[in-house]
């Protein structure tokens, strides 16, 4: 799990307006409410404000369990390290050692944040991990919002059939049914990732303009005579494509692209991710975490501000929210790559380079390997990803189980003994017991009779 | 404590336990009762398939839920819906002469028995005949064909036909989802003018189409005679489809509602003697055309053909059903009086002393009309009093098969019973199979439809 999406995921998950637990069933049924009590032997127990008896369901019946919000959030700190198992279940944490029997990691879903004591740490035999992939630390948030109209400049824009609208504030969201503009210097860095989740009815058409210094629409068939503006990039995006043309006011208008964005017209929402390195005048467009495209301006960068403005083009409804602005380090997130027939480990090192040999440790930040040529001692920081020799996947998840999934995009696969909304017990086959803060986790998923392939 | 007390505490004390003898002795749960199959549905998005057990108000909706170690039972709270997935229809055959508006929102289909300064009388197939103040009517409409339903669903995917495509048509829960493109066809039995009305909801930029009087039910076929309404994103066009003469577009209309939507109930009807075609939106007009060559299409069929790809279409609730080809003339006329309309368009405005024996007195300025029954297209109500929408918790809105609608303050449901008190017709007992969906709840259903709950965010900003 790369820390970009580790970090947006925790953010996502403090964000959630979510208003209930929903349990749902085999055969699709749903029913919201709270979970209060789980356990193989009790089944799961639900609370629900308007029945007239306690609510008890057969474990045997359940898929999923989803929780709704938590009220209080996991926070990270620090350097962030996957680990990926044998059973491809996947955890964080900090990384405390590996050897050549243990690895040692302070997984955040046990300590919520507070500091590392030996209580919270989890061992876990070397040869049930698969990889170690560090994550380095967090990103700088920019941006986060909207939480009002203060500081936003709306405009009405002059729009082709007379109907001008205008942005509407509500629920920590912008609604606009009609052409709109409002725009934010939200003071996008250098190489940025500006983010929003966007949700629409009908055919929507939506124009963003980046790093512009200029908060009022641009009329882009009468740009010589707006008032002076510096120049921008625009993404016009709608429910089949995305496009981009830098504006500026005296230079003639130059698409650089257009771009299909598949399955969007069978959506009604979607999170935008628009990446920007301005040193290398790249823009990046991802679509619910897919890259669109990425268009390279072959001339100077074109925008002159660090603001943005969100232009209604009077088609749909639209709806944004959850717009947040990270600095970005000009590279697009991998997952980590299995290497299961490896005969000896393997070290990717993130400029690239990979060393074959053996891993002794890691220890204080320092990976320890004894490759043929030479044993070297490797800064953590440098390293993209640790790959263990001779590893078999565990492919079949066992009867009964539960696979319960966190925050930050990873998982675990277990036999429960109990989950309750203050702990869950479990025994995980790779680890063995453990106790964990039930509102790390997202969802419950279930397993009941047989194994199923992983997917 | 004085001696002469003692009766009255015994009295007291006797009528308080009958009394909660009376609460808690309403169906005991699964007593005699016939659980009905269906899907309930709740207002915050939850789902049970299930079975229907018993309902009242002191013991609540008892749902029986495979998953659950014993049947559950809720509040009226957040009940949205029950929908049975069978139900026992009309009479075959049936065709009610007349259809009793009322203001309320009660909408029935029956044969009027009597109309006289204070009541009106009428006989359903679903229930008791029914008598309800004059004053509680908005509009009685007649037809001279009678209102004759032709097909009333889905309630399976049995006597559909789908395209030979890797993802056809599914049916769950009385709707069909489109998968990918794809045809949905059935022969109807249309014959004659009609009208066809069904749900549709679509995700995304809709793009479909619906064929009427089409030979051919298992895909678009332009080689049999057909109309085709074809669907896009915020508005609608009809194209004669004319076997060896190709297709001619007859028209368009614009539904700008639709670009802030994803659902609306459509209906469709064609007067096929005088070649006119018109479009309904949640019930408003749309357009009419007319068909110069006249009416070219001799199928009975209906299909719906998604364009799209994806679980983008669904289609529901369709009923189509014969029509005397005659519009009605809904708020049209701003009176305190009552309005006759007639077959030949004629419209008198006075005061309607009463029907009977099929004929209609009438009084317009000073004079006294009697006028044969089978003249009259429609009667609307002086507005007067109305009486209040429904509010009450247990208050619920029952559906019949053929499109009927009653309110009704519930007072027991087993299955066999179906026991309430409409503020229309006062104590009412309705067959319990003829019911194929009640509603819960009925202000939250009524600001959904109006666009002002917050089922769509976006409709609540309208």
């Amino acid at each position: 799990m790369p820390r970009f999406f580790i970090l947006l995921a925790l953010v996502g998950f403090l964000a959630s307006a979510k208003a209930q637990d929903v349990v749902r069933f085999a055969n699709g049924d749903l029913l919201r409410g709270a979970l209060e009590q789980l356990s193989p032997t009790n089944g799961l127990q639900w609370k629900r404000a308007d029945v007239l008896d306690p609510l008890k369901f057969r474990v045997e019946e359940l898929a999923e369990v989803e929780f709704g919000p938590r009220p209080e959030a996991p926070a990270v700190s620090g350097d962030l390290t996957v680990l990926r198992l044998n059973n491809l279940d996947e955890i964080q944490g900090k990384l405390i050692s590996v050897d050549q029997t243990n690895v040692v990691l302070a997984p955040w879903f046990a300590n919520a944040g507070g500091p590392v004591t030996a209580d919270n740490r989890l061992t876990i035999p070397r040869t049930n991990v698969l990889l170690v992939a560090p994550l380095g630390p967090g990103r700088r948030l920019v941006f986060e919002g909207p939480t009002g109209l203060e500081g936003w400049t709306k405009s009405k824009v002059t729009a082709v059939n007379g109907e001008a609208g205008e942005w509407r504030f509500k629920n920590n969201a912008f609604y606009a049914t009609e052409s709109a503009s409002i725009a934010r210097d939200l003071k996008l860095p250098d190489i940025s990732s500006f983010q929003f989740d966007m949700e629409w009815r009908g055919f929507f058409y939506l124009a963003v303009a980046l790093y512009t210094d200029y908060l009022h629409p641009v009329n882009l068939a009468s740009k010589e005579t707006e008032p002076d503006f510096g120049g921008f990039y625009s993404l016009q995006l709608n429910s089949f494509s995305a496009n981009l043309l830098p504006v500026t006011k005296t230079d003639p208008l130059k698409y650089l692209g257009q771009a299909p964005v598949p399955g969007l017209a069978q959506k009604t929402n979607a999170r935008v991710d628009i990446r920007v390195n301005k040193p290398k005048r790249t823009i990046g467009l991802l679509v619910d975490g897919q890259l669109v495209k990425e268009w390279v301006d072959s001339e100077t960068f074109a925008g002159k501000g660090t603001a943005v403005r969100l232009v209604h083009q009077g088609q749909g409804a639209v709806k944004l929210h959850n717009i947040r602005v990270f600095e970005w380090d000009g590279y697009y997130e991998e997952k980590p790559t299995n290497s299961v027939a490896l005969k000896s480990d393997l070290v990717k090192l993130r400029n690239g380079d990979r060393i074959f040999g053996s891993i002794t440790k890691v220890a204080e930040n320092t990976l320890s390997v004894a490759s043929t040529a030479q044993n070297l001692d490797i800064p953590m920081a440098r390293v993209k990803q640790l790959d263990f020799a001779d590893r078999t996947l565990q492919t079949n998840v066992p009867p009964r189980s539960v696979r319960a999934h966190l925050a930050t995009g990873g998982r675990l696969t277990f036999e429960l003994d109990s989950w309750s909304p203050s702990a869950a017990r479990i025994r995980h086959p790779l680890f063995g017991v453990a106790e964990l803060k039930p509102e790390a986790f997202t969802k419950l998923e279930f397993f009941p009779l047989t194994g199923k392939a992983q997917p | 404590m004085s001696g002469k007390l003692w009766p009255l505490i015994t009295a007291l004390l006797v009528a308080a336990s009958l009394v909660a003898e009376a609460q808690t002795s309403a169906p005991a749960a699964g007593t005699n009762a016939v659980s009905r199959a269906g899907v309930l549905q709740l207002f915050d998005g939850s789902i049970l398939h299930g079975s229907l057990d018993t309902m009242s108000p002191s013991n609540g909706l008892r749902w029986d839920f495979p998953a659950a170690e014993k049947p559950l039972r809720f509040t009226p709270t957040n009940l949205a819906s029950v929908r049975f997935d069978t139900t026992a229809g009309a009479v075959a055959g049936a065709r009610p002469n007349s259809r009793f508006k009322f203001k309320n929102g009660d909408d029935i289909f029956g044969d009027l028995a009597q109309v006289t300064d204070s009541q009106v009388a009428l006989q359903t197939w679903f229930g008791s005949d029914l008598k309800a103040a004059r004053e509680a009517l908005h509009s009685i409409v007649f037809s001279r064909k009678g209102f004759a339903t032709l097909y009333e669903g889905p309630t399976s995917a049995e006597g559909w036909k789908m395209g030979n495509t890797p993802r056809p048509w599914i049916y769950r829960d009385g709707v069909f989802v489109a998968q990918s493109a794809d045809a949905l066809g059935r022969d109807v039995g249309l014959k004659g003018s009609s009208r066809v009305e069904f749900d549709l909801a679509w995700v995304g930029s809709l793009s479909m189409s619906v064929t009427l009087y089409t030979e051919n039910v298992s895909r678009f076929d332009y080689g049999s005679s057909s109309y085709m309404f074809y669907l896009g994103p915020g508005s609608l066009s009809l194209q004669r489809v004319q076997a060896g003469a190709g297709v001619m577009l007859l028209g368009q209309a614009q539904i700008p509602a639709m670009f802030k939507k994803n659902k609306m109930r459509l209906e469709l009807r064609c007067n096929t003697e005088e070649g006119t075609i018109a479009a309904y939106a949640d019930g408003q007009l749309l357009q009419k055309w007319k068909d110069q060559n006249g009416f070219v299409a001799k199928g009975t069929g209906l299909v719906f053909f998604s364009q799209m790809d994806g679980p983008s279409v669904k289609v529901s609730n369709i009923k189509v059903s014969e029509w005397d080809g005659r519009f009605e003339n809904e708020g049209v006329t701003e009176t305190k009086d009552d309005v006759l309309y007639l077959a030949n368009r004629d419209k008198v405005v006075g005061n309607l002393m009463g029907v009977a024996d099929g004929k209609v007195k009438f009084k317009a300025s000073d004079t006294e009309l009697q006028i044969p029954l089978e003249r009259v297209t429609q009667i609307v109500f002086a507005p007067g009093a109305t009486n209040q929408a429904p509010t009450a918790p247990w208050e619920v809105r029952a559906h019949f098969s053929a499109g009927e609608t009653v309110a009704l303050n519930l007072e027991h449901w087993d299955g066999k019973q179906f026991l309430g008190k409409s503020r229309n017709f006062g104590q009412v007992s309705f067959k319990p199979e003829a019911v194929r969906e009640i509603h819960f709840n009925l202000d939250r259903h009524r600001l959904a439809e109006s666009g002002s709950a917050p089922v769509d965010e976006f409709l609540e900003l309208e």
